[in-house]
């Protein structure tokens, strides 16, 4: 293989693996569909309790 | 060289560039005149040079390259940590927050506490305040945390368009079926819902009753006390059947009756029940278990005798008849048919034991309580009735309390009309209300067949299920931890439910979708709309009946932050026996021949709906330890019969249908019979439960059987194939002498009678328990030291503390591949010996922890020294300087540390506990593991830690009792002790020290910091 050549082989190899190691788009991923942000609110309606001690007040 | 000196002085005008050159070194000349260099244009010497070619030497540093980008770049993405710009006034960072609200899994609705940190809830637990659960839930209970953070929850409404599903929108999908409703017609619509408990749920139903006219609702559950209820309507006048106070029995005789381990009022039961299992103040019950299946009530007996269901009428009108023989009662039921001795004579049962059993039912009059399994005839429960009317038993009725029915379950003759209105094309709406109909109804109803005849089916539902899949519409509803709602289920107290997290996903709290369709503007939903409806109702309705003292207002927030509310009705109490209903009682033998097949809830999925979530699919089965499938359950000699053995699939014929599934060989198990647990074999319920088991309920039929869920005559068909059951812990040789009894031989199960233990309180140990030498010189602990004692006369098997801990220590599913090469990751298992003959065994029951050894065999092999010792003897685990060498493993004798082969959070269900959502559920004071590091119980150190916190900011230092672990905790027999093993004044203290206790294995001299407390088993004193 001429030097070009391999030069153009490794860099698109390299090119190919930091894409799908590092791509936002994670296209290659193993949960395609499952990345979505899951964005976490409390109920302000609800009524809390704190555990001071052994006891739940 | 020249003369220097002249040079110097008369330097020659011309430019230099070395001395060589400035003063002709002739050496310098000589080369001067050579192009290169001496050597310069030689041929390389290719032996002195890297073997290594310019091009391998790229393609080399490439391919490491590429090798070292791969394996570099595979560190989570962890996000962006940034603090909150308005932080909720809620939320203290770090500081977890706690909700009571009530458990909608089953009809149960225990009162619990629900663990948020950073508004993430994240485990469950009891709420102590509540009159009946009293700080104790189920495993189902705990382990439904994970219900919320399913990656199978369904995220939006769909509509089936061909023959799949497709996404909608709420508006329109309202809009459609608001308009089937609105044109039914002549037709009927139905709700079909499980038992319903909520009374604003049940007022909802009835305006949508008055909105729509045309509609019937339908309650079903697929194991159910109906049976029972009859009877003692009957017996009664009254279908309350009363709550029994277990805790003053002194015998308790339980016909194929799984009080301790299924059914609605396992929790209450199994507290009381233990209360009197007690080595402090030496109080202990007797249980007599006639059963088919060795089940977890059978494990827990004193006595144990195998019958099967369709027997069970003989044996107790025989015990009417040998009492009546013996006057101690004097009814007038004729049951001169049945007699103990022909029984024990056909059925093998010990004479010996049936002679107990009668003496101490005549001796124990008023103490005793004799009590049937749900699933068995009505005749056997009006016997039991009347055996318990006649000796005085009814004393241990609770007359206090008695069941409050929001709503009545309908029967299966209501559903048996429904189906053939619906086959007649006379229902034209069906709303599956949170309920999944087309797999657990009766198989010979054809409901799937029947639902074809509808022109609306609309499923509400969080997870698809196989009645979603046969629906016009399914709507995804919130989560137990994301609705408002409450509960009635007994005399004397209200509980509610409330969200401690908004919806995740666009889901809609099931009982606003009602009302939304009975407003009929589709345009109306507002996410509080049932909120609003439920305070109104509660205002209006409740609260004037409850004399608070209190505005609503403060009433309500108080009322939600308790959870439950006092309520002042009382019980309707228990009316006369009417002793008319004895002409039930035929005197004639019942007795059938070939196989009977019995269908079980299952002890982990109940009737199905938790066959989605992975820790309890990968729960060992309490008594035959199998993972992640069901079974037929046989026994040795009927096995030989049929020429099977575990894994062979067999063909089991009931009333024309069939059911292929594996055979497991279980010891204890009646002959002639089988078991067969449901809730498996589920066809579109998620990716977790898919493919795991097998669906029992193809033979589950309304008719035809002793009742349904016991059927006689059933034919068997060894088939060719086989089928790999998983097993966590495999059973020993019966057969071969050495192995026989082996942990009773190695002490590690100790037991005795509860006669040796009165006599002799220190049989177990002697007076004086012997401290073994130890070549290493014992190491001082002056503050506190942590100690765990586990009483093994409470412990019944139950597999809440295995739940509890898997919640609290972020503990992974691995899945049934990686459970059948022994990869599973619990830190606690439950460890079952059997003991005697295979064919009638005795059962001990031991939960196996790490035992914080204070001269731990594994510390001294690990080569990084990953695992340490504490100040405050803890076996501790340094995941940063694990390299997964398992010498600490292979050096363990308790066998309870777990490595991780694999990052189990992605192997398993192809990432499935990788997903955003399900991060969500983990502990953040527990350390998430991944591959190649070594794990085990940290006795919660994380609830240490935080003791410890909390104890020095008060000023003080921490005591034992400051700590509860999770499996503690989660204990609802409190047969787990934890505390500090050298504080005197503590509780602990008393178990540590007791003269029961002891450490299993003690002759390897290892000194564990848990103790057991040996089981006594309360039999009679010739046997001891």
């Amino acid at each position: 293989m001429e030097r070009k050549k391999f030069f153009s082989v490794f860099g698109l190899g390299m090119m190919g693996i930091l894409f799908t190691r590092f791509s936002s788009l994670k296209l290659f991923s193993k949960i395609p569909n499952n990345k979505k942000k899951i964005k976490v609110k409390i109920n302000p309606l609800a009524v809390k309790r704190q555990k001071i001690g052994n006891k739940n007040v | 060289m020249s003369d220097h000196k002249n040079d110097i002085q008369n330097p020659a005008p011309n430019y230099w560039r070395s001395f060589e050159e400035l003063y002709s070194d002739q050496k310098f000349l000589a080369e001067k005149n050579n192009e290169f260099k001496e050597g310069a244009s030689d041929a390389p010497n290719t032996d002195k040079m890297s073997p290594i070619s310019r091009r391998k030497f790229l393609a080399l540093l490439g391919a490491s390259a590429a090798v070292a980008g791969t394996a570099c770049s595979d560190y989570q993405d962890k996000g962006e940590i940034v603090p909150y710009n308005n932080k909720p006034e809620e939320i203290t960072i770090g500081k977890a927050n706690y909700y009571a609200s009530t458990c909608t899994g089953c009809s149960s609705a225990c009162g619990i506490l629900i663990k948020t940190r950073e508004g993430r809830p994240i485990k469950i637990d009891g709420n102590p305040d509540h009159p009946v659960s009293k700080g104790k839930i189920c495993s189902q209970g705990q382990a439904s945390i994970m219900g919320l953070y399913d990656p199978d929850r369904l995220k939006s409404p769909k509509r089936k368009i061909g023959n799949g599903l497709d996404d909608a929108d709420w508006q329109e999908v309202d809009k459609e079926i608001v308009l089937a409703l609105s044109t039914i017609g002549s037709r009927e619509i139905a709700i079909i819902t499980k038992e319903i408990v909520s009374p604003t749920q049940n007022e909802v139903l009835k305006d949508f009753i008055k909105e729509y006219p045309a509609t019937k609702v339908y309650s079903f559950e697929q194991f159910n006390e109906s049976i029972r209820k009859n009877a003692w309507q009957k017996c009664y006048g009254s279908s309350d059947f009363p709550f029994i106070k277990w805790n003053e029995a002194e015998v308790v005789v339980s016909l194929d009756a799984d009080f301790l381990g299924t059914g609605s009022h396992r929790v209450e039961n199994t507290r009381l029940f233990t209360e009197r299992k007690n080595i402090m103040n030496k109080k202990f019950n007797r249980l007599y278990s006639i059963e088919s299946n060795l089940s977890l009530t059978g494990m827990n007996s004193d006595y144990r005798l195998m019958l099967r269901p369709d027997v069970q009428y003989s044996f107790v009108m025989a015990v009417i008849n040998e009492l009546q023989k013996k006057n101690v009662i004097t009814n007038s039921v004729n049951a001169s048919a049945f007699s103990l001795s022909k029984l024990a004579g056909d059925f093998g049962l010990s004479e010996k034991i049936l002679n107990h059993l009668v003496n101490d039912l005549s001796k124990k009059k008023g103490k005793a309580i004799i009590y049937a399994g749900d699933h068995l005839p009505e005749n056997v429960h009006i016997a039991v009735n009347l055996l318990n009317e006649e000796l005085g038993n009814s004393e241990l009725y609770d007359t206090e309390h008695s069941t409050v029915n929001v709503r009545n379950l309908s029967s299966l003759n209501e559903f048996k009309n429904l189906i053939d209105k619906m086959k007649a094309g006379n229902v034209g709406v069906v709303i599956h209300f949170d309920t999944n109909p087309v797999y657990n109804l009766p198989a010979d109803f054809n409901y799937a067949e029947a639902l074809q005849n509808v022109d609306e089916v609309v499923t509400l539902t969080e997870v698809e299920n196989e009645s979603s899949g046969l629906s016009n519409h399914v709507l995804p509803i919130h989560n137990n931890f994301e609705a408002w709602g409450d509960s009635k289920t007994r005399t004397g107290f209200y509980a509610l439910q409330q969200p401690v997290i908004a919806p995740l996903y666009s889901t809609r709290q099931k009982e606003s979708i009602l009302l939304t369709w009975i407003n009929g503007d589709t345009t109306s939903y507002k996410e509080t709309i049932f909120h609003e409806y439920l305070m109104a109702n509660w205002e209006n309705s409740i609260y004037p009946t409850l004399n608070s003292k209190l505005a609503f207002n403060p009433f309500w927030y108080g009322a939600l932050h308790d959870g439950v509310v006092r309520s002042n009705d009382i019980s309707n109490g228990i009316e006369d026996f009417n002793y008319s209903v004895i002409m039930e009682l035929k005197n004639a033998q019942v007795k059938s021949d070939g196989i009977t097949i019995q269908i079980k809830e299952s002890y982990s999925l109940r009737d199905g709906r938790f066959a989605n979530n992975g820790w309890l699919q990968e729960s060992p089965h309490p008594v035959s330890k199998v993972t992640w499938d069901n079974y037929a359950a046989i026994s040795t000699t009927t096995a030989k019969q049929l020429s099977v053995k575990n894994d062979d699939v067999i063909e089991i014929t009931v009333n024309n249908r069939t059911l292929e599934i594996p055979v497991f060989v279980q010891p204890g198990h009646v002959d002639n019979s089988i078991t067969i647990e449901t809730g498996y074999g589920r066809t579109n319920s998620g990716s977790v439960a898919e493919g795991a088991g097998f669906n029992a309920n193809t033979i589950f039929f309304s008719t035809g059987g002793l009742t349904p869920w016991v059927y006689e005559g059933a034919a068997i068909k060894k088939l060719s194939r086989t089928y790999n059951l998983v097993v966590a812990q495999t059973i020993y040789d019966f057969t071969e002498k050495d192995k026989k009894d082996l942990p009773q031989k190695r002490g590690i199960i100790r037991e005795g009678t509860v006669e040796q233990y009165l006599n002799n309180p220190h049989f177990l140990n002697g007076k004086e328990h012997k401290v073994l030498e130890s070549v290493n010189p014992p190491v001082p602990y002056d503050g506190v030291k942590w100690g765990m004692s586990i009483d093994l006369n409470k412990c019944l098997g139950c597999s809440e503390c295995f739940i509890a801990c898997n919640v609290e220590n972020n503990i992974p599913v691995v899945g049934k591949e990686e459970v059948d090469k022994g990869r599973e990751m619990h830190w606690l298992r439950i460890d079952r010996y059997y003991s005697g003959s295979a064919e009638d065994p005795k059962v001990s029951l031991q939960p196996m922890l790490c035992q914080h050894c204070d001269q731990a065999p594994c510390e001294v092999v690990c080569p990084v020294v990953a695992t340490t010792h504490s100040p405050d003897g803890l076996n501790q685990m340094i995941y940063n300087r694990c390299v997964g060498t398992r010498y600490c493993s292979n050096n363990c004798p308790y066998k309870v540390r777990r490595f991780n082969f694999f990052n189990f959070r992605d192997s398993f269900n192809d990432g499935y506990q990788e997903s955003p959502v399900f991060a969500l559920l983990h502990n953040p004071e527990v350390t998430v593991r991944s591959r190649g590091v070594m794990e085990k119980c940290t006795f919660c150190v994380q609830r240490i830690a935080e003791a410890r916190s909390d104890a020095t900011r008060e000023g003080r230092t921490i005591k034992g009792s400051d700590v509860t672990t999770a499996c503690q905790d989660a204990c609802v027999t409190n047969a787990i002790n934890f505390g500090d093993i050298n504080d005197a004044n503590e509780e602990f203290y008393k178990y540590r020290n007791h003269e029961l206790g002891y450490y299993v294995l003690e002759e390897l001299n290892v000194i564990p910091n848990v103790t057991y407390l040996a089981k006594l088993r309360n039999t009679h004193s010739e046997e001891a």
